[in-house]
């Protein structure tokens, strides 16, 4: 799961809940089918894809999925098979096409608004059926959970307590009367002494695609989900800078290989 | 979607070649590097890719909101 919540619903049930999002699903043109496993807990899945679309990465799909805890409680989570795994379906196309990865990294935005959009309407559903907002807190994965997809694989997440199998723990408060465990601090950056290889070790393709929807620079410009003029002419001038810069670092042997990988890049970049 | 993304498998063929080469240059040349310069080069590949992201994301906007369906 990419994304989780816990929600203080206001004496909404989870059931309830879980139709208004179908519906709000269905409203936005994907197709929706629910159901309820033996534990209690509640899907939706939502779907909105073609082929193509697939390819590049850019299929909609999302599994909305409410599982109660106690009265007036309930932990949402948003995830899937698709959801949050924009970049490994955009590295399935990059075999084919590199730059179509860059799309994936177009894809994950645009499902991150989904993710937000999905969370406001729950919270606006609440307040109408009650007239009051929601308290929420966010859902922090426990350790079995390491592969969760936004975070650094070196950031160390607090063990589960004995017999606590849910998968998250409240950020803020404890849940089911639990402490919450502690946050574990995020490592200052010169004490991550590794140099990181340009190349992914399962996949043995380089990185620098897939790295676009965490970079400063790209979530910036895409805060308002349009790319401008002065960005793409900002972003110009900052490579332009970049390069100059590297290129004062190196010999002549080296430059005339960075000039053949630069030209490479443009070559796969064109045949888009 | 557009249909301008169908390749045929020709054409596969041909990108996986330019991709493999490019790869292959590029671990070459990684070995070379210092940490200053390897360091470098990595922010300079990445906004690079974030650069070619950006006028991918122009580019549909003015086809029309390809991404937006």
């Amino acid at each position: 799961m990419s994304n989780a919540r816990f929600y203080d619903t206001k004496g909404v049930t989870p059931q309830e809940l879980a139709g208004s999002v179908s519906e709000w699903f269905r409203y936005q043109d994907f197709d929706t089918y629910m159901y309820t496993d033996p534990n209690g807990r509640i899907f939706v899945e939502a779907h909105r894809q073609n082929f193509i679309r697939s390819i590049l990465g850019l299929s909609a799909a999302l599994n909305v999925v409410f599982t109660p805890q106690g009265e007036n409680r309930v932990l949402v989570e948003l995830g899937g098979a698709l959801w949050g795994d924009k970049i490994v379906a955009g590295a399935v196309g990059f075999f084919l096409f590199p730059p179509l990865i860059v799309t994936a990294a177009i894809g994950a935005w645009q499902q991150g608004q989904l993710d937000e959009q999905l969370f406001k309407h729950l919270s606006d559903y609440i307040f109408s059926r009650t007239g009051q907002y929601p308290t929420t807190s966010m859902a922090m994965p426990y350790a079995p959970y390491t592969n969760y997809p936004v975070t650094p694989a070196y950031y160390n997440y607090p063990a589960a307590p004995q017999g606590f199998d849910q998968g998250y723990y409240s950020y803020g408060y404890a849940p089911d009367g639990q402490s919450p465990p502690p946050a574990t601090a995020w490592p200052q950056p010169d004490s991550i002494t590794q140099k990181a290889s340009w190349f992914d070790q399962e996949s043995m393709q380089n990185i620098f695609s897939a790295s676009v929807s965490r970079m400063l620079t790209w979530q910036k410009a895409m805060e308002d989900g349009v790319i401008n003029s002065d960005e793409l002419q900002s972003q110009e001038r900052l490579v332009a800078d970049l390069q100059k810069q590297t290129e004062d670092t190196l010999n002549t042997e080296q430059k005339i290989k960075l000039a053949e990988i630069l030209q490479e890049m443009t070559n796969l970049e064109s045949a888009a | 979607m557009s249909e301008e993304y169908s390749t045929t498998p020709d054409e596969q063929s041909r990108m996986s070649e330019q991709i493999n080469k490019l790869n292959n240059l590029l671990r070459d040349f990684e070995t070379t590097l210092n940490d200053q310069q390897h360091e470098l080069l990595t922010r300079l590949f990445t906004e690079r890719a974030v650069l070619t992201a950006m006028r991918e994301q122009v580019k549909s906007s003015q086809q029309g909101g390809a991404y937006n369906e």
